[in-house]
């Protein structure tokens, strides 16, 4: 929201169901009532794919909406429930299933062949995590005695993850990464991410 | 807001009414009869979404699915009644106590079985568009939801007050006890009771799939929902689970749009308006306790 | 011959209160006995045993000689009771007729309903009213008119003058005397004395939960100490 207005964005109201909220077609509805026709949301999970339902079966796309959001709006979890209902939504996020390069391609086809779905963010995020304590634990040859050690080691790791280069923010401890934008669309019958642009090295401003 | 968005949103209302109205007679008719507050009204609501889900992927057939999942739901309803309330008969409370029991064991289960990810289920052929109506295009299904409402509150009603098992079904709700001494099997017509009960949950679960998913949860936002109906239209009667269900689904839609930030506080404010000026509820009789 | 009602030794209790403390009662086929003592003597309890709403610890009911005690109420009806309560009990929410069929059980040449309303014609020009728009007379008529619909064998009737005016208590007696000379066997409790004695051969009279008198209506009559001390007359 700050990034939108600092390079000269405007928002036009705000709608914000509760968490967990079962249904949509109220909020949806009321999208209907404002002046813009670009809307930004942020769900994930069950409450993104009735988003994404609702948004459909009350004729948004038909009418011109366009859909934004975080990546988790529209992760492979999502998609494998709305497939093309979600076609056309662009979000941002640190990974796609769609990333060309080879760490990707071999954390694909390997989760794949293990559970025969695509996998999605939150299988990276895991990934990831036990990936960077692997390495800290190879440098310290796994003496975890001095807690203090283990932690400095973890600092300093850096590695090509399937989301790219991955180290960590020696001041806030978020992950310094690329930041993709992603399009939503159905290809060979499977609905993916598909990267339309990309942000480098993006550190997390948060504490 | 404009005449067509506020028409969409009184559609959006009664739409969700009207499942209310599914989800809330089931609770509403074991009560009255049996004094039991059946707190596994919304596994049996999410066990008849889940069955649901089975049935159409086996088979493909939503329709199916709305006549397997409430028979699947009554056969459970009849074994639990007579296995487990019926041991504690005229101990209220802990009947309640024993429906939390079984809405763990379900949900459970169902994890167990189903997984624990969100699923959702397609609207049956037919049903699964939108038509173009004043301020856009609304979804078939919505009305459809509204069409079955209206169509099982009429045919409920007609039941209640027509036939033979309606009339059971009203002297039984007033008062069980006088009827087992007019020769009326009352273990068998709470047995029937808690069956349809967890039936019409089951069906209400199949109806409101397509409309809100298969999630882990589901079960206890239908419970409170139909917890909130009853308590405002009347504990135990229809005419009840029919007005609480037509004001709340309208007033909790209105309520998220008008009050964003207070969208839970409008349905409890309602409960607690009525609960001070009709305890009994909008159509409630007052109960003699015996 | 075995009695239409035979009550032995009954101990019943609320929760830990001993309220029924070695009941003993028997009815003989055709008769109409009256069951008579003070408020909280435990006639209720009695009846509601007999029908089946409270499991009796101790003892033995006998509905003609057939053992029913501690079964459902429904068997109770089964074996041939039916029950006018205390305070009538009247399904509000059903019409009258709907009242009276909810009870039915037919037998060839038994009561029915136009039977029923020839006997209880009050209840004849309210047929499609709902039971809370009776009054209390209209209500007693109904709840009596709905127990002979059962087409019992043994009528078990609590305090059926309660809350009537003169006139309507006289319409009960006249009805009862009626069902009585029909050869209805008849447990009739009540508070009036009078009525008791009309329609009673036999009195019981009832005191914390036993029985403390049992004889004609005119030997009860003449044993003052009993009715001053039971009865408080
Ligand atoms: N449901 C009940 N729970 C506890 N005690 C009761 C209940 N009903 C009656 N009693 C008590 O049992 C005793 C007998 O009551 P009851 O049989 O109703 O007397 P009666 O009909 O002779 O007036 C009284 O002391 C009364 O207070
Ligand atoms: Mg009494």
């Amino acid at each position: 929201m700050t990034g939108l207005k600092k390079n000269g964005g405007t928002t036009t109201g705000n709608v914000a169901p509760p968490l967990g909220n079962a249904d949509f077609a109220p909020f949806v509805t009321q999208i209907k009532n404002q002046p813009t026709k670009n809307v930004y949301s942020f769900f994930s999970g069950a409450d993104a794919i009735g988003f994404i339902k609702t948004w459909n079966s009350l004729g948004l796309p038909a009418a011109g909406y366009k859909m934004y959001g975080a990546g988790f709006l529209t992760e492979q979890d999502v998609l494998k429930e709305v497939k093309d209902l979600a076609n056309g939504a662009i979000t941002s996020l640190f990974w796609a299933v769609e990333l060309d390069n080879a760490e990707n391609k071999s954390f694909v086809s390997a989760y794949q062949r293990q559970y025969t779905l695509l996998p999605d963010v939150f299988a990276v995020q895991a990934y990831d995590g036990m990936h960077a304590l692997d390495e800290a634990l190879k440098k310290i040859g796994a003496d975890t005695s001095d807690p203090d050690k283990v932690s400095k080691a973890l600092e300093d790791v850096s590695f090509k993850s399937p989301r790219g280069d991955f180290m960590f923010d020696k001041n806030t401890h978020n992950p310094v990464q690329d930041i993709y934008i992603r399009e939503v669309k159905t290809q060979n019958g499977q609905t993916v991410n598909t990267i339309s642009d990309k942000v480098a090295k993006v550190t997390d401003p948060g504490k | 807001m404009s005449p067509e968005l506020l028409f969409e949103q009184a559609l959006n209302g009664l739409s969700f009414g009207a499942l209310l109205f599914i989800l809330a007679a089931g609770l509403s008719l074991v009560f009255g009869m049996m004094d039991v507050v059946n707190l596994a009204h919304g596994a049996f609501y999410m066990l008849g979404a889940y069955v649901a889900l089975s049935v159409v992927q086996r088979t493909g057939s939503f329709w199916l699915a709305l006549v397997v999942a409430p028979l699947a739901l009554g056969i459970l309803g009849v074994i639990l009644e007579p296995l487990l309330l019926r041991r504690l008969r005229g101990r209220h409370l802990d009947q309640v106590l024993l429906t939390i029991g079984v809405s763990l064991v379900i949900v459970d289960q169902i994890g167990a079985i189903w997984g624990r990810e969100v699923r959702s289920l397609a609207a049956p052929a037919g049903l699964d568009g939108s038509v173009p109506l004043v301020g856009g295009e609304y979804p078939v299904y919505r009305l459809f939801v509204i069409g079955f409402g209206v169509l099982l509150a009429a045919v409920v009603s007609v039941v209640h007050q027509r036939t033979k098992v309606g009339m059971l079904i009203r002297a039984g709700v007033e008062d069980a006890e006088m009827l087992g001494a007019l020769g009326v099997n009352t273990d068998r017509l709470f047995a029937a009771t808690f069956a349809v009960g967890a039936a019409l949950a089951g069906l209400a679960g199949v109806v409101a799939a397509p409309v809100f998913g298969l999630q882990p949860g589901m079960d206890g936002d239908a419970l409170i929902y139909s917890l909130v109906v009853v308590v405002v239209g009347g504990l135990g009667t229809l005419g009840g689970a029919i007005a609480g269900s037509a004001l709340v689904g309208p007033a909790d839609t209105f309520g998220k749009v008008l009050f964003q930030e207070f969208a839970l506080a409008v349905i409890f404010a309602i409960v607690a308006l009525v609960l001070l000026f009709r305890p009994t509820g909008l159509l409630g009789r007052i109960r003699v306790a015996r | 011959m075995t009695a239409m009602l035979e009550v032995r030794g009954l101990h019943a209790y609320y929760g830990e209160s001993h309220v029924l403390q070695g009941v003993d009662l028997t009815i003989e086929a055709g008769h109409a006995v009256s069951l008579v003592g003070r408020n909280g003597a435990g006639k209720t309890t009695t009846l509601s045993a007999i029908a089946g709403f409270l499991r009796p610890r101790r003892g033995v009911i006998r509905i003609g000689g057939v053992d029913v005690t501690g079964v459902a109420a429904h068997r109770v009806a089964h074996a041939g009771v039916a029950l006018v309560p205390q305070g009538r009990r009247i399904f509000s929410d059903l019409s009258v007729h709907e009242n009276l069929v909810v009870a039915a059980r037919s037998v060839d040449g038994g009561w029915t309903e136009e039977k029923v309303i020839g006997l209880l014609p009050a209840l004849g020009r309210r047929l499609a009213v709902s039971g809370d728009q009776l009054s209390g007379g209209e209500q007693q008529m109904l709840a009596i008119g709905r127990a002979l619909m059962r087409n019992p064998r043994l009528l078990l009737l609590d305090e059926p003058s309660e809350g009537l005016a003169p006139k309507l208590v006289e319409e009960v007696g006249v009805a009862l005397a009626h069902l009585r000379a029909g050869g209805l066997t008849i447990l009739l409790v009540e508070q009036n004395l009078a009525l008791a004695s009309a329609v009673g051969e036999r009195m019981y009279v009832m005191n914390k939960g036993a029985i403390v008198f049992s004889g004609a209506a005119a030997e009860l009559a003449a044993a003052r100490e009993i009715e001053t001390r039971y009865l408080g007359i």
